[in-house]
């Protein structure tokens, strides 16, 4: 009688403190520099620094299980399709030294394959630079600010531009590639900086109550 | 947060001061980001602003110092990541000032329900920081009570719509206890 009790304890607080885990397979695009393993690599200006995340990252396979204690994601799940839609939003992180840098947003150009380079029509920021990544599909903190019309912007800290350009997003293994222009420091605009795009392929874990 | 201090600056730093080139002011954004919260919002609850100016109101009076800037333009209030604190990176400082000195006001960010409440007490940390080196010369806290509140502690709105005169008022005597407690004791 005293096991049974003890079986029905163990079963009950199993089932209160389980959880669920879900390992995502995500293909993504980043910038091309910087060694292998960096999570969100910076390319070096004249004091500043620049960063770029492509919003167009997917999830190819997913595996779910239980999650007590010891995770067993061994149930594949299909990944829900997902419409690509019809902007392609990037964000650029810039890290200046001073505070008198600016950045025309007008002047930045995504350069796809076959196509001739284009400007962003809107843009978000600056706004706070993810440094957790919090957002994880993101590196700017910009959820319901107001989008505008392209636009010389003040960079007086770290922070983030998000910008969005009227194409649909390419797959993550397109070779593209993002021309920073129009960044300036007192007025000096500095040359022109490109940031590379890559594939990419990780894993994440993910737990869920 | 900062470790309150016990002692008010030192009169080194007082000395440092009166004759430093370049001090500067700012404080940090009150509205956070929002992200997956979608129910609440992120702020700092606290008219911080207008503490940092009620305090640079009342000293330069007593230490005679002149040309300190009061920077504007609230900042992001970043943090290291492995820091244990949750102070704002004093190296973030000294990234955008390279030199001088800073006092920066600053308020954790807290969760709050749409049209909610901020209930308890406000608290505002302040720093005095030397960016040569990142020494933290002084901090101190202060604390108010902010509700009832005049309206919800929305984005965008100034601290006047969303305290009242009342509020306000204990809001500036908190500016004045950092301004007391930086000098040692003296009311300004």
């Amino acid at each position: 009688m005293r096991a049974w009790r003890v079986a029905a304890l163990a079963a009950a607080v199993a089932t209160l403190t389980s959880a669920c885990v879900s390992l995502d397979t995500v293909e993504m695009s980043r910038p091309a520099v910087g060694p292998e393993g960096e999570t969100q690599p910076w390319l070096d200006a004249p004091r500043v620094r620049l960063t770029a995340y492509a919003r167009h990252d997917r999830i190819v396979s997913s595996l779910v299980g239980p999650g007590l204690i010891v995770p067993l994601p061994i149930i594949p799940l299909s990944p829900p399709a997902k419409d690509p839609g019809r902007h392609f939003w990037i964000d650029v992180g810039v890290d200046p030294e001073g505070e008198e840098f600016s950045l025309d947003v007008r002047r930045i150009r995504l350069h796809l394959p076959d196509r001739p380079p284009l400007a962003a029509s809107a843009f978000v920021g600056p706004v706070m630079y993810d440094l957790y990544r919090t957002g994880q599909i993101a590196i700017c903190h910009a959820y319901r600010e107001i989008e505008r019309a392209p636009a010389v912007v003040a960079m007086t800290e770290l922070g983030c531009v998000s910008l969005r350009f009227d194409v649909t997003p390419p797959p993550t293994d397109a070779r593209f590639s993002l021309g920073v222009d129009g960044l300036s420091n007192r007025g000096n605009l500095l040359a022109p900086v490109l940031i590379p795009f890559e594939q990419r392929r990780f894993r994440r874990l993910i737990w869920a109550p | 947060m900062p470790a309150p201090m016990p002692r008010a600056a030192s009169p080194a730093t007082l000395a440092a001061l009166a004759a430093a080139p370049r001090i500067i002011a700012v404080h940090y954004l009150e509205v956070g980001p929002e992200g997956q919260h979608r129910d609440a919002f992120l702020i700092s609850g606290t008219p911080v602003a207008r503490i940092k100016a009620r305090f640079l109101d009342r000293l330069p009076a007593q230490l005679a110092l002149s040309g300190v800037r009061d920077v504007a333009e609230p900042r992001f209030p970043y943090r290291e990541l492995a820091a244990v604190e949750l102070e704002p990176s004093a190296a973030r400082l000294q990234r955008t000032y390279r030199s001088g000195y800073v006092f920066d006001f600053y308020a954790p960010w807290r969760y709050v329900p749409n049209e909610g409440r901020l209930t308890g007490k406000i608290t505002v940390y302040a720093r005095l920081v030397r960016l040569e080196d990142l020494a933290v010369l002084w901090a101190r806290q202060c604390s108010f009570a902010a509700e009832p509140l005049r309206g919800p502690p929305v984005a965008g709105r100034r601290a006047e719509e969303i305290y009242t005169a009342a509020a306000l008022e204990r809001a500036d005597r908190c500016a004045e206890d950092l301004v007391t407690h930086f000098l040692g004791g003296a009311r300004p």
